[in-house]
């Protein structure tokens, strides 16, 4: 898989952990609010996704282009997991654990 | 300012900025991006306009020594006393090369001097020419100012007519509405009391159409705000020598084409030899210059040349790279003397400032972006139409809702803002499709043809505008739209069809394109009907005609 498709990938994860970390739309997902620990668990999570949809983008020849793609793709993933969270809520943490797991595997092993 | 005359928090006073200042130049602004996000499609759509361009093979050919000869030959052939030239090279998105050049001013006669208009008249003129870039044939194509081409000037310049008229004031206009538009962004997150909380937050369901209004309207702002802030700030600075031009004149003096020549990283604007015929360099010439460039730009995509000129008389060779290779606008230049294939100077700017105003110029313009980017960057730029249209909409449902409420009739005001609302956010998409087609209904043969294509646009639009003000709703301007679109998909469908045997990328992507914005625009006035329909039986009476007027929550709420 290649590294920006990962790496949208883990924007999307970011993001949809971030969306289930709100009370609304967790409830809406999973039918109640989160515990204080999932809470922080899925904040955390959403950090660490983020931070892990960087390698990819660091590693392009110009960085200027490479940083400009990837707001752009980190609003691509706001905008789905909105869409998902006002159409589909049921569906938000089948997304997060699918596109998390989807691109652990697309960027192993780590180069 | 509260009737009360309570004091006033900063979120109420910034949301009365956002809302007057929003109103009041949001159907510009709405106009301004909605224009800007088709012009990242500038190539393709000025293809739409010259489609004798698309029989050509959209792979550049290499840039060649044999094959720039054979231009210059033709140059020679078409304009022997050509002052100057440029040849553009294809690329993947202009299958055809740009062959421009300068022709002598006409000699004033001596007996009389010239008069004030025959100088006018008596300056250098430019002419253009496309060419089949393996022959350096010309290729006979139909006058045309280009769709994608108006669409980019009418976004920074609301240009109006093939002779730059009024484009100074319609500049002066443009930078005014991205200030308010910047001050309308900022107002906004301040006013704005659930940024985070309310992230993701949608109710197109939600029983107060006002509700639904807001929550999009917060969505395309919060969402989109990265592209937002940068394409609003960005756009102010490519303006700024037009309006902040105090700091340019203190440390330049009248001399601000020195300040363009910094920016563009020479030392002083270079003045031009006299004008003279350019001599032929021929292959033997060309292999020359173009092992030169390689030598100093090992592996880099020359986009266009020109040859000119310099101060000591000497022909000159300017290179620029492609403006597709990195995010800085403009791209470099390299100058060769054109006879000794000497290098002369490199044109990029190392100066931080100018530097990160190239990046700033450079994302605007997004000529870096890819397909996927600049497909994204179209449909954020989308949003950020709808994000002026939904804050339009708003201010007419909140105000009909308080009117409604104390059962009154709304007043003049607010029906000027419906209909102008009306005839912007769903006349100017009918225009847009009313010049698209101008470049298949117009006669090729027309005098003045590019003129009456934008003349198209204008009447088009102001049909809509009439259309509006006389009562016809948004159900009749988006179904309008959507049989206009849906037209212009099977037109383009016809051609690429007869063109199957060498159907070519951008020419078989025009009927897809058309026909979803024409199927989107259909479903905009599905919606509006079936709302209309729905309040009408709550009300428990049939269906008005003219109930399709009010939008209210009607793109939204139909979702149901």
């Amino acid at each position: 898989m290649s590294g920006l498709l990962s790496s949208g990938l883990f924007c999307l994860a970011a993001f949809a952990s971030l969306c289930l970390a709100q009370e609304r739309h967790h409830e809406e997902a999973c039918g109640r609010p989160p515990g204080v620990a999932r809470q922080r668990g899925l904040w955390a999570l959403a950090v660490l996704a983020g931070l892990a949809s960087l390698p990819a983008v660091l590693a392009r020849p110009d960085s200027g282009i490479a940083w400009a793609a990837w707001v752009a793709q980190l609003t691509l993933a706001a905008l789905a997991v909105a869409g998902l969270a006002t159409w589909r809520p049921r569906a938000l943490p089948a997304l997060l654990g699918g596109a998390a797991v989807l691109a652990l595997l697309g960027s192993w092993p780590p180069s | 300012m509260r009737v009360d005359a309570a004091p006033e928090g900063l979120r109420q006073s910034m949301a009365w900025l956002h809302t007057w200042a929003g109103l009041l130049l949001g159907w510009l602004l709405f106009a301004i991006f909605l224009s800007g996000s088709l012009a990242f499609f500038k190539q393709e759509l000025n293809l739409w306009s010259r489609p004798e361009l698309l029989r050509l093979d959209p792979a550049p050919p290499p840039m060649t020594p044999a094959a720039l000869a054979r231009a210059e030959a033709r140059l020679h052939a078409l304009a022997p006393a050509a002052q100057s030239w440029r040849l553009s090279w294809p690329d993947e998105r202009r299958p055809a090369a740009l062959l421009s050049w300068r022709e002598p001013a006409p000699a004033p006669s001596a007996a009389s001097g010239p008069a004030p208009a025959e100088a006018k008249a008596a300056r250098p003129r430019l002419e253009q020419r496309w060419l089949d870039p393996a022959t350096a044939e010309p290729l006979a194509v139909r006058a045309s100012f280009g769709a994608g081409e108006f669409f980019y000037r009418f976004h920074f310049e609301l240009r109006s007519a093939v002779q730059s008229r009024w484009i100074l004031e319609g500049r002066w206009l443009v930078g005014l509405a991205s200030l308010v538009m910047l001050v309308a962004l900022l107002s906004g997150i301040v006013t704005h009391r659930r940024i985070f909380k309310d992230f993701f937050l949608f109710r197109p369901r939600a029983k107060a159409a006002q509700r639904a209004w807001l929550d999009a309207h917060n969505l395309c702002g919060v969402l989109v705000l990265p592209f937002l802030l940068t394409i609003t700030f960005s756009g102010l600075m490519t303006l700024h020598s037009l309006y902040l031009p105090a700091g340019i004149a203190a440390a330049y003096g009248k001399d601000s084409a020195a300040y363009f020549a910094e920016l563009g990283g020479e030392s002083a604007a270079e003045r031009r030899g006299r004008p003279a015929p350019l001599p032929l360099l021929g292959e033997a010439g060309w292999t020359r210059l173009l092992a030169q460039a390689q030598r100093e730009w090992p592996g880099a995509r020359i986009d266009s040349l020109a040859l000119q000129r310099g101060a000591d008389g000497r022909p000159q060779l300017e290179l620029s790279r492609h403006e597709g290779e990195r995010l800085q606008y403009r791209a470099p230049l390299l100058r060769f003397d054109a006879l000794s294939g000497q290098r002369l100077q490199l044109l990029d700017t190392a100066a931080p400032a100018a530097r990160v105003y190239g990046v700033l110029y450079g994302l605007h313009m997004a000529r870096f972006a890819d397909w996927p980017l600049r497909w994204t960057l179209f449909g954020f730029g989308l949003l950020g139409s709808a994000l002026m249209a939904t804050g339009l909409l708003l201010w007419s449902v909140k105000r009909r809702g308080e009117v409604q409420r104390r059962g009154l009739a709304p007043g003049r005001g607010h029906r000027l803002v419906e209909r102008l609302n009306l005839a912007t956010v769903a006349g100017l998409p009918l225009a847009m499709a009313g010049l698209l087609w101008a470049s298949r209904l117009l006669p090729l043969e027309l005098a003045a043809r590019p003129d009456a294509e934008l003349r198209s646009f204008y009447a088009v639009w102001g049909l809509s505008l009439l259309a509006a003000a006389l009562g016809c709703g948004w159900r009749g301007l988006w179904s309008a739209g959507a049989l206009a679109f849906c037209g212009l998909g099977l037109v383009a469908g016809f051609e690429a069809f007869s063109a199957r045997a060498q159907l070519t990328l951008p020419q078989a992507g025009f009927a897809p394109v058309f026909m979803l914005t024409g199927l989107l625009l259909a479903g905009l006035a599905w919606h509006c009907h079936r709302s209309a329909t729905s309040a009408a039986l709550a009300a428990g009476a049939p269906a008005p005609a003219r109930a399709s007027v009010r939008p209210d929550g009607a793109l939204l709420r139909a979702g149901r």
